[in-house]
């Protein structure tokens, strides 16, 4: 069958193109779109004809020439179309429309395939990641839906920077070393349930090279978050919930990066779980805390932890001299008595109370106390 | 990264095997076809463009306005362009080189390559079609290689060396 809207498609972009008739019909003979509809009763015969032979029907009146060419998917006649007219190139033009036709006909069918398989994965991964009390195991899940809950998986989030990639995802081939793969766009982002047999015995080097793969041989770019611990398929709905956490997060704990992985963040993600009521038992009784500028300490130890307390580093990321990062951090050393740069110690006390100062920085909307 | 992700000699141009095969392996999301007779017939531009999915953009350009086309430049549909860049004959790829066009490494298909598999004979019928074209790029140091479909071996003319 010769989708209605194709044709017309054909039909509306080259009618204005072309002196020739064009003229699609169905196997039936029944006319399905045409440059000039009028008086195409005698056609119509020659489709039916040309539509149940599947041969090729040429005619000369003398006046017009008339090429009937049969539309073939998959082997099956499901149509056929006719170009009327004079010209040298008719036969040649009749030829690239039928080429033309059958394989957007194929492309339309096999597009229509994948995305019924989309939408089946789409089915199974939300209720893998969003399953809760009385929904199935992720096991009865991927068993339900055909896949096998025998293959190790791991969750990857995909965020892309622009739409198209998720516009278009149905079109694009994430596949890497595996068929066992499934992927959905989920929320704005597409989520991964990596097939990771291959990668058991050194995960990590593994996921390196699949997430190479998604920027280097895909239209994908954005940020790519990738849950690095091996584990259990049953865990799979956790480790998402963890990854959307690192998602939340991403700019702060690492700016301008294009893959993270949750293994780097544990501790991170470990000081998140602390309720605030805990760090308050701890900082709010500190007195010289009032006195720091609490937007600024929150930025210098955010840049100090991201580049590793490279103070070169973390001062270019700051725009601040590296002297004035000196300064500042011999400004912390006299009032809360740390010297983050000399003891690890003071490193976690830094990253602590950073943390705990974050909720008054948010709470106040991020903006500078100083203004 | 808009780039060129495959450029390849096709005597068919579009066709099924390229939309349905190399475009899929390769994530190609636009098409840059190079032919002057195509590029001068909008109607048989029009054809080819109405055979591309919804996912693809086709450009059809003559020698000429493939040299200066910007393969880099912000597209329509896509942030990030993989472009194919597909020509007829031997002597496309030879015209675009010549005119400075940039060609690393060359794929040829088509009715050639699904007739012959062995190397020599391939090589035979390309020498006595495209002589000074062939010997040509050779010469420049481009990578020329035979394949049927992304599953089937590379049959290399010629492998560049390291420069």
């Amino acid at each position: 069958m010769i989708s209605p809207e194709i044709a017309k498609e054909f039909i509306s972009a080259l009618g204005q193109f072309s002196s020739y008739r064009i003229t699609i019909f169905d196997d039936l003979g029944n006319l399905v779109c045409s440059t000039h509809p009028q008086g195409l009763g005698a056609a119509s015969k020659r489709a039916a004809t040309v539509a149940e032979t599947g041969s090729m029907l040429e005619l000369d009146d003398g006046s017009l020439t008339y090429v009937v060419l049969p539309i073939e998917a998959d082997h099956i006649s499901c149509g056929c179309i006719e170009l009327t007219g004079r010209g040298p190139d008719i036969h040649a033009v009749a030829a690239a429309l039928k080429m033309s036709l059958e394989i957007r006909l194929k492309i339309d069918a096999i597009e229509a395939v994948q995305q019924h398989a989309i939408d089946k994965n789409e089915r199974v991964i939300r209720e893998i990641i969003f399953g809760g009390v009385g929904h199935p195991s992720v096991s009865e899940s991927l068993e339900r839906a055909g896949f096998s809950c025998e293959i190790p998986r791991q969750v990857l989030l995909l965020e892309p920077c622009a739409p198209d990639f998720i516009e278009h995802f149905s079109s694009i081939n994430i596949t890497f070393d595996s068929p066992h793969d499934l992927a959905a766009v989920i929320d704005g982002g597409v989520v991964v349930l990596k097939d990771v047999s291959h990668g058991q015995r050194d995960m990590r080097p593994y996921l390196e090279e699949y997430s190479k793969h998604i920027e280097e041989d895909t239209p994908f770019s954005g940020l790519i978050i990738v849950g690095s611990l091996s584990t259990s398929n049953e865990q799979l709905r956790k480790t998402y919930r963890m990854l959307i956490w690192l998602r939340d997060n991403a700019d702060r704990l690492s700016r301008n990066a294009q893959v993270l992985f949750l293994s780097d963040y544990l501790s991170d993600y470990f000081m998140s779980m602390v309720p605030r009521e805990a760090y308050a038992d701890v900082f709010e009784g500190i007195e010289s805390i009032s006195k720091i500028d609490k937007v600024e300490f929150v930025a210098i130890s955010d840049a100090l932890i991201r580049n590793n307390f490279n103070l070169v580093k973390a001062s270019q990321e700051l725009f601040m001299h590296k002297n004035t990062v000196v300064y500042k951090l011999n400004k912390y050393k006299k009032l809360l008595s740390i010297d983050p740069m000399a003891s690890s110690t003071d490193r976690s006390f830094m990253r602590y109370l950073s943390f705990y100062l974050r909720f008054d920085v948010l709470k106040k909307g991020g903006t500078d106390e100083r203004d | 990264m808009s780039e060129i992700k495959l450029t390849r000699v096709d005597d068919r141009l579009i066709h099924a095997q390229i939309l349905l095969l190399w475009v899929k392996t390769t994530n190609i999301n636009t098409i840059v076809l190079v032919d002057d007779e195509v590029a001068n017939n909008p109607f048989l531009a029009e054809i080819y463009r109405l055979a591309m999915p919804t996912h693809i953009r086709l450009h059809v350009k003559t020698v000429e306005e493939a040299i200066t086309y910007d393969y880099s430049s912000e597209p329509e549909l896509w942030h990030d362009r993989r472009t194919l860049v597909l020509m007829k004959t031997l002597d496309t790829a030879y015209r675009l080189l010549d005119a400075g066009f940039p060609i690393e490494s060359l794929q040829i298909g088509g009715s050639v390559v699904e007739q012959e598999t062995d190397r020599k004979k391939l090589l035979d019928i390309l020498l006595s079609q495209y002589p000074r074209q062939l010997s040509y790029l050779i010469s420049a140091n481009v990578t020329i290689y035979c394949q049927k479909s992304p599953q089937t071996q590379k049959v290399y003319v010629n492998k560049a060396h390291a420069s």
